[in-house]
């Protein structure tokens, strides 16, 4: 398996997760046929994702390609968890939309797959500490298109859901920030040194912490009815503000810090 | 409280023109001092006043949203200024305001009120409620107490040393050995053994020959020489680690390698409060997941 055939899998994943996306909107509760179908592209992409790892002998998550590859994987499965759990009859279709201009994105612009993979990545913790990061951006990613409803139809319906998916999220967010830590004692010798992309990375887990801490406070303050309605709705808004900041700053650490020229000294880097 | 904490936090910042903050300072036993007092103040605090509008309010939710708040907004002002995590000299006069943000003021002032507010949390839950019934909760915050207060505490002892070891196929002995390295600033710093190397092998990626491991073999003391590599570092004293960082890379037969001398004494402290952040974050999963 090669980089040479991602185009045709990308048209194996897409089909059966399109019509999974179908089945999902023509059906008012939650489609078993729908999930079966997301389900099927799932497995074709993870196909190709372990053929590659194969062929390539090493992990595919040194590039920002192939960072974005884990990113469509992850986001077709969050799509379809989400789905199934929160009943959704959008969100197979949103999660395959996005997965789509990633995998596109990674059609037009094919980093360079090679073997090498330089010394300091080949450590136990690359594939949790990667992994674990994408996987939490991918459900971060459904938290903030629930905060993009949630703001535009003025509705707090969507706070429980988004609750839900925040706190799976962030301790899979933690987790990668952690085995970071411990990686880089192994690696560079310190646990934590404000190298730009941790410092993105600190100021994301900060944000989803704010927004864990700040959903508290909602059953905290009980006041009379008509300030409680009023209260609800600001309360809301700042809650789902929150998603959206933590999801820019999560794009920030992801890959526009890259542009930034603070990150040229940076050892996060990617390669390509 | 929430008020005074912007006040406080905002006067750091013109503070920071004029003052600068020197985490060596602060070096053992100082730092373990200052945090034993924090530590007593807030157990003092909580007997005395646990119940009083200013303990209740340093608490709160809403002033720890306001923390983390404030620590995403340094986070960022840190990440966007181009110096901004480039450790600083104070004695250097050309040296940016702003430099190293880790250590200015304003950030220094923040993590202080962070540990201090974590501090008092989990002296009200267990004064409330005891350990058994917090276990988890303790578990986060404590972990994250601790790997803060480790870090925080212990940057000032912290040193980060490297030197130059040339490369030998001799058998060691204690003539040939380094016995100093030299800190950031150029100061030469004595070690408390002798280094010396007696193998190094570098691999290459048998497709395009790039470098995929190089590997050093190092006797410390004229003791059998034991292996190290990049993520595989060594551990001669409880204290320091020693990592392989660089070798001769314009020779094609390399004449010496570049080892690097981390001295962490707080790093035990830390790695605990990973691991108890780690566990307590899975188990608040395991938590969400019976709920849901």
């Amino acid at each position: 398996m090669t980089w040479n055939h991602f185009p045709i899998f990308v048209i194996l994943t897409l089909l059966p997760a399109l019509l999974g996306a179908v089945l999902a909107w023509r059906s008012p509760r939650v489609s078993k046929s729908s999930l079966v179908c997301s389900g099927v592209a799932v497995i074709v992409f993870c196909v190709f994702v372990a053929g590659l790892w194969l062929s390539l002998g090493r992990p595919p998550l040194r590039t920002l390609g192939e960072t974005r590859l884990w990113y469509s994987l992850f986001m077709l499965i969050a799509g379809m968890w989400v789905y199934r759990r929160e009943g959704y009859r959008w969100m197979p279709s949103i999660s395959l939309v996005i997965a789509t201009v990633f995998m596109i994105v990674n059609l037009l612009k094919p980093d360079l797959h090679d073997q090498s993979l330089m010394p300091a990545l080949r450590s136990f913790w690359f594939v949790p500490h990667v992994t674990s990061y994408i996987f939490s951006y991918s459900l971060f990613g459904c938290a903030f298109l629930l905060a993009v409803l949630g703001l535009w139809q003025r509705s707090d319906a969507y706070l429980p859901s988004a609750d839900r998916l925040v706190r799976t999220a962030f301790i899979f967010l933690t987790f990668g920030l952690l085995s970071g830590c411990v990686w880089a004692k192994q690696a560079w010798g310190t646990y934590w040194s404000w190298d730009p992309k941790e410092t993105w990375g600190a100021a994301t887990w900060a944000a989803y912490l704010v927004y864990v801490h700040w959903r508290l406070t909602a059953t905290k303050h009980k006041k009379n009815e008509k300030n409680q309605q009023k209260n609800i709705l600001s309360h809301a808004d700042n809650a789902y503000l929150w998603l959206v900041l933590g999801f820019a700053l999560l794009q920030m650490c992801w890959y526009g810090a890259d542009l930034l020229p603070a990150v040229q000294d940076s050892m996060h880097r990617y390669a390509g | 409280m929430i008020r005074l904490f912007y006040l406080l936090f905002f006067l750091c910042l013109p503070l920071q023109l004029l003052l600068s903050v020197r985490p060596s300072a602060f070096s053992f036993p100082l730092n373990a001092v200052l945090a034993g007092c924090m530590v007593a103040l807030c157990i003092v605090a909580e007997r005395e006043w646990g119940d009083s509008v200013s303990l209740r309010s340093l608490r709160s939710l809403r002033f720890s949203c306001h923390l983390l708040g404030t620590l995403a907004f340094c986070c960022v002002a840190g990440a966007l200024l181009p110096y901004a995590h480039i450790p600083s000299d104070p004695s250097d006069p050309t040296s940016k305001p702003f430099s190293d943000f880790a250590v200015t003021l304003p950030f220094v002032f923040l993590l202080v009120c962070i540990l201090l507010q974590l501090t008092l949390l989990m002296v009200h839950r267990v004064r409330k409620n005891g350990w058994r019934k917090n276990t988890v909760f303790l578990l986060v915050h404590g972990g994250l107490w601790l790997a803060l207060l480790a870090g925080f505490a212990g940057s000032a002892d912290y040193k980060d040393l490297r030197t130059l070891l040339p490369l030998s196929s001799s058998q060691p002995s204690s003539r040939n050995g380094i016995t100093t390295a030299y800190d950031r600033e150029g100061r030469t710093i004595p070690l408390a053994y002798s280094l010396q190397t007696t193998g190094f092998r570098i691999k290459r990626s048998p497709a395009d020959k790039s470098v995929v491991q190089y590997e050093a073999d190092i006797s410390i003391d004229c003791a059998p020489a034991q292996r190290v590599a990049v993520n595989s570092p060594l551990t001669p004293r409880w204290n320091e680690n020693l990592y392989l960082v660089s070798y001769d890379q314009n020779n094609p037969s390399p004449t010496y390698v570049v080892v690097q001398i981390v001295r962490q004494p707080w790093r035990h402290l830390l790695l605990a409060g990973i691991v108890m952040l780690m566990l307590g974050t899975l188990l608040l999963f395991g938590r969400t997941k019976k709920t849901n």
